[in-house]
């Protein structure tokens, strides 16, 4: 019986197309539909205290995204998964749920599968391979400070690569967060340029989110 | 400690929906719009039935953006009654916007539905609901992207697709009879279901359009455009409107006798993006007993009826549990009418407080707005606040019979700064019947009277300058309104007087007072939808085709389409806007009955041109005819 909870939920399916923005919303409207007695902050304008982990982009699916809710009172974990799940909409699967271990600040990494759909996929393997072998990989990067230039090579944690029937999967572990955060656009954007193809909607998913030693963020 | 209530493989291995084709395509567009949200359905409380389970399925088209049909009630209700049939089907379909319309057409995507993604021409009916004129070219091309002849006579005699529409633009959808089969008068619970049952029977007969449309036109409410021959005098005017194949020579408005028992959606969709008015709706009453002369809502609704407030308070409570949402409204014509509002908001209160919802309650009048119901609503809410005086001297409002004192208007300005509000909105119209320069220099006027009222209040909020705007719309004569006679005001006229209006403001108030109005032309082009004939069926078509979408949004509005149509299809938009039009003529909707009598607008139109008012229904019987029909008083 713990007062906060982390529920592990995957997003997929058409829920991809749904932006940080509304899935706040979602959730919070969810928590209302289920009745749980979620615990709301004080002050003028009180509001419960439902947190994601980390935002995860528009488009891109997860079987790793983490919501932390505080409820009003201790409540069993399990019980409570299921009636919230009970008010999501499809898409939205809540896996697991448990209390807190690391602190929020301790997310550092997050593992990503991508899928790039590709008529030659051992060539484009290959062209994979020459990618890293460049001495640096310079992208412009945009911020709320301008754009800058950055060298995203030492960024690319390239844990497999495997051709497929008509594509190539990868799994990439990317900083997240402060003080550096990898979208793994950026990375696919880069190597296609590097391969002289256009980027065709390439599936990427969060697997995993992950701490500094790149071991699971529960 | 920690516990495994899934096996994380099963998503490795099912990457989301497959089995839907469209759907393939439309995802690698859909990071390339805004908000691709809009586009994609499986919303909490959207209801999806496989395709063999069902007789009859209908796609219900909203011809503007996903954000502004979204928070229109009338769908809500009506997804929700057919849904709730077992035998029926009923999907959701939005205008793409422009951008997504773009990608569509050159991707070869038909337009779809939301809950299957399926093309809406796979539909047995679509149904548009007509909520305003400017959206008309809205309707050409989303059936043009279904990929449905626009015009009805190039559809074929197939029964399939049926193409129909409802809603408050079909008291006169004369302009647009061309493209549709048929129209349903008035309210839809009960006809609606009608109509589908007779769909279902016959489509098991495979029966063909024209049998179809024929035991349709029996049906009351339903209209069938092509059943009636309109012939014209050698001017423009009306000279007869004949029916054939049987059909009623008058075709008379549905209504649902009884408010509280009249299906109520026990759960409404819940949208991810945000749109116009996203919050829990209930509807506290129908009608309106005001009288306001321009309004068309207010006589093409009536009579008044109420909802019990048992009802209201079972609903409303239904709704947000479901929904979720921390925003609730009272919603009608004119809330405070009820004459149990006290009592349903004390009830609520009680509910909505204990859960942080919110409530609000639009369309409070003036004449009514106590302290102690002010207190009420400050409880849960502090923003701006809004009145409409509509005109800026007593006379002029005397003559639209909005019956609000300037003394009223003060009075409630006062409650509401003593109540710490600083930002008062008034909403005018310009262009009214019996309209002079000293009626636009009242506006100015009364917006300097309520600066003086602020800072003689010593409970003011304080370190805040108070704001007024301003909002000026020209007047629009409407079908079934005493004003349906009368003659718009000219784009000069109005320019005129926009002029006096700037410079009747005093320069030390020019910070404090805001003043905005629409766009000219789209005033005048909605003149010319809301009272055409028939022959604009080309027009809107022509400017369709050059182009125009979107006509209510002013960034996209453009008039050079449409006046190229008009010049095209020989028709003048003076006729049908500017022109003064005697009591005799035979107006384009005169045969649909909307259960108020033309001896009666024509009564009140004359008692306007007096400055005359007339009491509300409440207060005294103004004889419009509806009790007639109805057979029974309203009061």
């Amino acid at each position: 019986m713990k007062e906060v909870l982390r529920f592990q939920f995957a997003k997929t399916g058409r829920a991809k197309y749904i932006s940080q923005l509304d899935l706040i919303r979602c959730v919070q409207r969810a928590i209302r539909r289920s009745e749980l007695p979620v615990h709301y902050t004080n002050g003028f304008h009180p509001h419960m205290e439902a947190v994601f982990a980390a935002a995860l982009p528009l488009g891109m699916e997860s079987i790793g995204e983490i919501l932390e809710v505080r409820f009003a009172e201790p409540i069993e974990p399990e019980a409570a998964r299921a009636r919230l799940q009970s008010a999501l909409p499809v898409g939205l699967e809540l896996l697991r749920v448990y209390e807190p271990v690391h602190k929020m600040g301790e997310l550092a990494y997050v593992r990503y599968r991508i899928v790039l759909p590709s008529e030659q996929p051992e060539l484009l393997l290959e062209q994979w391979k020459q990618f890293l072998e460049q001495p640096e990989i310079l992208v412009e990067k945009k911020s709320k400070r301008g754009v800058r230039t950055v060298d995203l090579l030492p960024q690319v944690d390239c844990q497999s690569a495997e051709a497929m029937e008509q594509a190539v999967k990868w799994e990439w572990c990317l900083s997240v967060g402060q003080p550096e955060s990898v979208n793994p656009m950026l990375i696919l954007t880069a190597f296609t340029q590097f391969a002289g193809i256009s980027l065709e909607f390439p599936e990427i998913c969060r697997l995993q989110l992950c701490t500094k030693e790149k071991t699971e963020f529960f | 400690m920690i516990s495994v209530y899934h096996s994380l493989k099963k998503y490795n291995k099912n990457k989301g929906v497959s089995k839907i084709s469209l759907l393939s395509k439309l995802e690698p567009l859909l990071l390339q719009v805004q908000k691709p949200a809009q586009y994609i359905g499986g919303e909490i409380g959207s209801i999806r039935k496989e395709p063999e389970s069902v007789s009859v399925r209908f796609a219900f088209c909203f011809p503007d953006t996903y954000e502004i049909g979204m928070s229109h009630l009338g769908m809500k209700i009506l997804y929700s009654l057919t849904n709730a049939q077992p035998d029926y089907a009923c999907e959701r379909v939005f205008a793409p916007d422009t951008d997504m319309e773009q990608l569509m057409r050159q991707h070869h995507i038909p337009l779809f539905t939301l809950e299957s993604l399926e093309p809406v021409s796979h539909f047995d009916m679509i149904g548009f609901t007509l909520q305003y004129e400017m959206a008309y070219t809205n309707i050409l091309n989303m059936l043009d992207l279904a990929g449905i002849p626009l015009l009805a006579s190039e559809r074929g005699d197939s029964l399939s697709p049926l193409i129909f529409a409802g809603g408050p633009c079909v008291c006169n959808p004369e302009p647009i009879a061309d493209f549709f089969d048929l129209f349903i008068l008035g309210e839809g619970e009960e006809v609606n279901l009608e109509l589908m049952t007779l769909y279902a029977e016959m489509k098991r007969q495979g029966a063909n359009k024209q049998m179809f449309l024929r035991e349709a036109a029996k049906i009351e409410g339903i209209y069938v455009p092509s059943f009636y021959e309109v012939q014209y005098h050698a001017d423009g005017t009306i000279a007869a409107v004949r029916p054939n194949h049987g059909a009623p020579a008058s075709i008379r408005k549905r209504i649902i006798s009884d408010m509280s028992k009249v299906y109520y959606p026990d759960s409404f969709i819940v949208p991810f993006t945000e749109t116009v008015h996203d919050r829990a709706v209930e509807e506290v009453l129908r009608g309106c007993i005001r009288g306001c002369r321009f309004c068309q809502a207010g006589f093409i609704y009536r009579p008044f009826r109420e909802k019990s407030a048992e009802e209201v308070c079972r609903q409303a409570e239904q709704i947000c549990r479901q929904t979720g949402y921390d925003e609730l409204s009272l919603s009608s014509l004119s809330t405070s009418d009820h004459h149990e509002l006290e009592a349903i908001l004390t009830e609520l209160l009680h509910y909505t407080e204990e859960r942080r919802i919110t409530m609000s309650l639009p369309s409070l009048r003036v004449d009514n707005f106590s302290e102690a119901f002010l207190e009420k609503i400050k409880r849960i809410r502090k923003s701006g606040l809004t009145f409409a005086p509509e005109a800026g001297t007593q006379r002029l409002r005397n003559v639209i019979n909005k019956n609000v004192t300037e003394e009223e208007i003060l009075r409630a300005a006062e409650i509401a700064f003593s109540g710490g509000y600083y930002h008062v909105k008034l909403y005018f119209m310009m262009g009214l019947p019996t309209e002079t320069l000293e009626d636009i220099a009242g506006i100015a006027a009364l917006a300097e009277k309520i600066i003086a009222l602020y800072f003689a209040q010593k409970n003011r909020a304080k370190g805040k300058g108070v704001e007024i705007s301003i909002s000026v719309s020209t007047f629009v004569p409407k079908p079934h309104t005493p004003f349906e006679f009368v003659s718009q005001a000219t784009a000069e006229q109005i320019s005129e007087r926009q002029k006096h209006l700037i410079a009747s403001i005093p320069k030390q108030h020019r910070k404090r007072i805001k003043v905005n109005w629409n766009d000219q032309k789209i005033s005048l082009l909605e003149a010319v939808l809301a009272r055409g004939d028939r022959r604009l069926s080309r027009v809107i078509l022509q400017a369709w085709q050059n182009g125009s979408r979107f006509d209510s949004w002013s960034d996209r509005f453009c008039w050079e389409n449409w006046e190229k149509a008009f010049v095209a299809c020989e028709l003048d938009p003076a006729f049908y806007a500017n022109r003064e039009r005697p009591y005799t003529e035979l107006l384009p909707w005169e045969h649909l009955d909307y259960m108020v009598s033309k001896s009666f607008l024509i009564r009140e139109c004359e008692r306007a041109k007096q400055a005359k008012t007339t009491l509300n229904c409440r207060q005294n019987c103004a004889g419009c005819g509806v009790n007639q029909v109805v057979g029974r008083n309203c009061f």
